[in-house]
C-alpha cells in the first residue's frame, strides 16, 4: 500500500476505517481491531469470570463484525454498534447458561450493593499499587451485571450516557442511574479494602 | 447486602469520576491472546479473500448457460459426424414427428393436393370415370369424398372443369353446406383434421421404413423386388443407399456378394 493511502486510512474514522475494509483493504481493518481489541477484550474479561468464555465471546464478536461487513452502513458509532454486538453476545450467553441472573438482573439494577465484602488480605511484599488495582479489579467484579457494564463502558471507553443507553437497550435515565451507583459503590468498596489493609 | 451511599451532587461526581478513571488506566493492561488475534486476522483476510474471488465465480455462472449449450450441441453434433447411422434412424422419426406437430395449413394442403390429384384425373377422364370410381379412388380423406363427389357430380354436367374452379366450387360448396349450422362447421372441422391424421399416417407408411433395411439380406431381397417389378428409380435409389449402409457387400468374402455385383451389373446395364 502506497504511503498516502495509509495516511488517509490513519486519519480516517472508525465508520471510514469500516467502510475501507468492506471495500476490500485488509489494512483498515487490521488498524480498526489494533485500535479496539484491548478495550472490548478487558469489556468481557471484567464481566465474565469465565476467561475462557470471554475469550470466546471476544472472538464471536469479531467474527460477527467481519461477516455482517457486506451489509454495513454508517447508521451509527462503529463504537455503539460493536458493543451492541458484544452485549448481546452476554445476554445469550446469560439467558443460555443463566436463565435466574436475568431475574435477578431487575433488582440490582438501582440497588446498593455492599461489594467490600471479605477480601482476603493481600501479601505484604506485593506493591502498594499493585494491592490498589487488585482491590479496585475485585470491587468491579462484585457490581451487579448491569452496573459493572455501564462502567465499564464508561470508564473503559469514555462512552456517554446516552451511547450507553443505546448499546444496553435501556432508558437514559436508568443508565445515568446504573453509572453514578456503580461509581459509588466502587469507591466505597476500595475505601473499605484500604481501611482493612490499613494503607 | 445493600449500602445505601449518601447522595452527591454532579460536580463531587465528576471528580469522582475522574479519579477513578485514572485508577483504572493504571491496571487496565488485559490484553487478548496473540494467538485470537492471528485467528481473527486471518479470518478478516480470509472473508476479504472471498469477497474479492465472488465476482469470478459469478461471471461463471452468469456464462453457465451458454457454455452448458455449447456443450450440448458439441456433443450430438460429434455423435452425429461419427455415426451417421443415428442420423438415419432419427429421420423417420423426425419426419413423423414434424407431420403430426404440423399445424391445420399444412395438414389442409396435404388433403387439399391429394383432392386435386384427383381432380386433374377427373378432369381428364371425366366422360369415362363415372363418380363412384371417383369417390372410391378419393377414400383417402372424408372430406375428399364428399369435395370430390360433388365436384364429380358437377363436372359431369359441365363436361369440362378446371381445377381452379373446382376448389372454388368445394370451397363455395362447403360453405353453403357449413355456414348456417354451427354443429356442421364443428363436424367439418373435426373430420377434416381426421382427415388430415389419416392422410399423414397414409404418408408415413408408404414411405420405405429404414427399419426394412435393417440387414443386408433384406435390402438386397428389396432390391430384387424393384429390379423385378420394374422400379429403376427405386431400386437406384435403394442401391445408393444399401452402398452407404452396407459397405461389406462390395467385400468378396460376403454370402452375398455375388448376388448383389449380380443385381448392380443388372441395374448399371438398364
Amino acid at each position: 500500500m502506497s504511503q498516502p493511502e495509509d495516511e488517509s486510512i490513519l486519519a480516517t474514522s472508525d465508520e471510514g476505517l469500516m467502510l475501507a475494509y468492506q471495500a476490500g483493504n485488509i489494512m483498515a481493518f487490521e488498524q480498526l481491531y489494533q485500535k479496539h481489541k484491548a478495550p472490548l477484550y478487558r469489556f468481557f474479561v471484567r464481566q465474565l469470570s469465565d476467561q475462557q468464555l470471554a475469550q470466546d465471546l471476544y472472538q464471536d464478536t469479531w467474527s460477527k463484525v467481519i461477516k455482517a461487513t457486506a451489509q454495513y452502513q454508517v447508521k451509527a458509532k462503529f463504537t455503539t454498534w460493536l458493543y451492541k454486538i458484544a452485549h448481546n453476545l452476554i445476554i445469550d450467553h446469560v439467558r443460555a447458561v443463566k436463565p435466574l441472573d436475568l431475574a435477578a438482573k431487575s433488582d440490582n439494577e438501582t440497588e446498593l450493593v455492599n461489594v467490600a465484602a471479605p477480601f482476603q488480605r493481600a501479601p505484604e511484599q506485593l506493591m502498594q499499587q499493585q494491592q490498589q488495582q487488585q482491590d479496585m479489579q475485585r470491587c468491579i467484579a462484585k457490581l451487579p451485571a448491569v452496573q459493572k457494564e455501564a462502567l465499564l463502558l464508561n470508564i473503559e471507553l469514555g462512552l456517554t450516557a446516552a451511547n450507553i443507553s443505546e448499546i444496553a437497550g435501556v432508558t437514559l435515565e436508568a443508565t445515568k442511574s446504573r453509572i453514578r451507583y456503580a461509581y459509588q459503590n466502587i469507591k466505597a468498596c476500595i475505601a473499605i479494602k484500604w481501611q482493612e489493609t490499613g494503607s | 447486602m445493600s449500602q445505601q451511599h449518601p447522595p452527591i451532587d454532579d460536580e463531587a461526581f465528576e471528580k469522582l469520576q475522574a479519579e477513578l478513571r485514572e485508577q483504572y488506566r493504571q491496571q487496565a493492561i488485559e490484553q487478548p491472546p496473540e494467538a485470537i488475534d492471528k485467528a481473527i486476522l486471518a479470518l478478516a483476510k480470509q472473508r476479504h479473500t472471498c469477497q474479492t474471488k465472488q465476482p469470478t465465480l459469478s461471471a461463471w455462472k452468469q456464462h453457465q448457460l451458454a457454455i452448458a449449450s455449447a456443450a450440448s450441441i458439441t456433443l450430438v453434433a460429434g455423435l452425429l459426424y461419427f455415426s451417421p447411422e443415428l442420423l438415419h434412424q432419427i429421420q423417420p422419426h423426425k419426419s413423423a414427428l414434424q407431420l403430426s406437430l404440423s399445424d391445420s395449413t399444412s395438414a389442409e394442403k396435404l388433403a387439399q393436393s391429394s383432392a386435386d390429384n384427383v381432380l386433374t384425373d377427373a378432369d381428364s377422364s371425366v366422360n369415362t370415370i363415372d363418380t363412384t370410381a371417383l369417390s372410391r379412388s378419393s377414400t383417402a380423406t372424408e372430406i375428399g369424398i364428399s369435395r370430390m363427389a360433388s365436384t364429380a357430380t358437377a363436372s359431369k354436367h359441365t363436361a369440362q372443369l378446371q381445377p381452379e374452379h373446382a376448389n372454388e366450387l368445394n370451397a363455395d360448396s362447403s360453405l353453403n353446406d357449413t355456414s348456417n349450422d354451427p354443429l356442421a362447421i364443428n363436424a367439418h372441422s373435426q373430420r377434416g383434421s381426421r382427415a388430415q391424421l389419416s392422410a399423414s399416417s397414409d404418408i408415413i407408411n408408404k414411405r420405405p421404413k429404414t427399419v426394412e433395411l435393417d440387414t443386408a439380406e433384406n435390402a438386397v431381397v428389396k432390391l430384387t423386388e424393384h429390379l423385378e417389378k420394374g422400379q429403376l428409380p427405386q431400386a437406384r435409389l435403394l442401391l445408393k443407399e444399401i452402398e452407404q449402409r452396407f459397405p461389406e457387400l462390395n467385400n468378396t468374402k460376403h454370402p452375398l456378394y455375388e448376388k448383389f455385383i449380380q443385381l448392380k451389373q443388372q441395374l448399371t446395364s438398364q
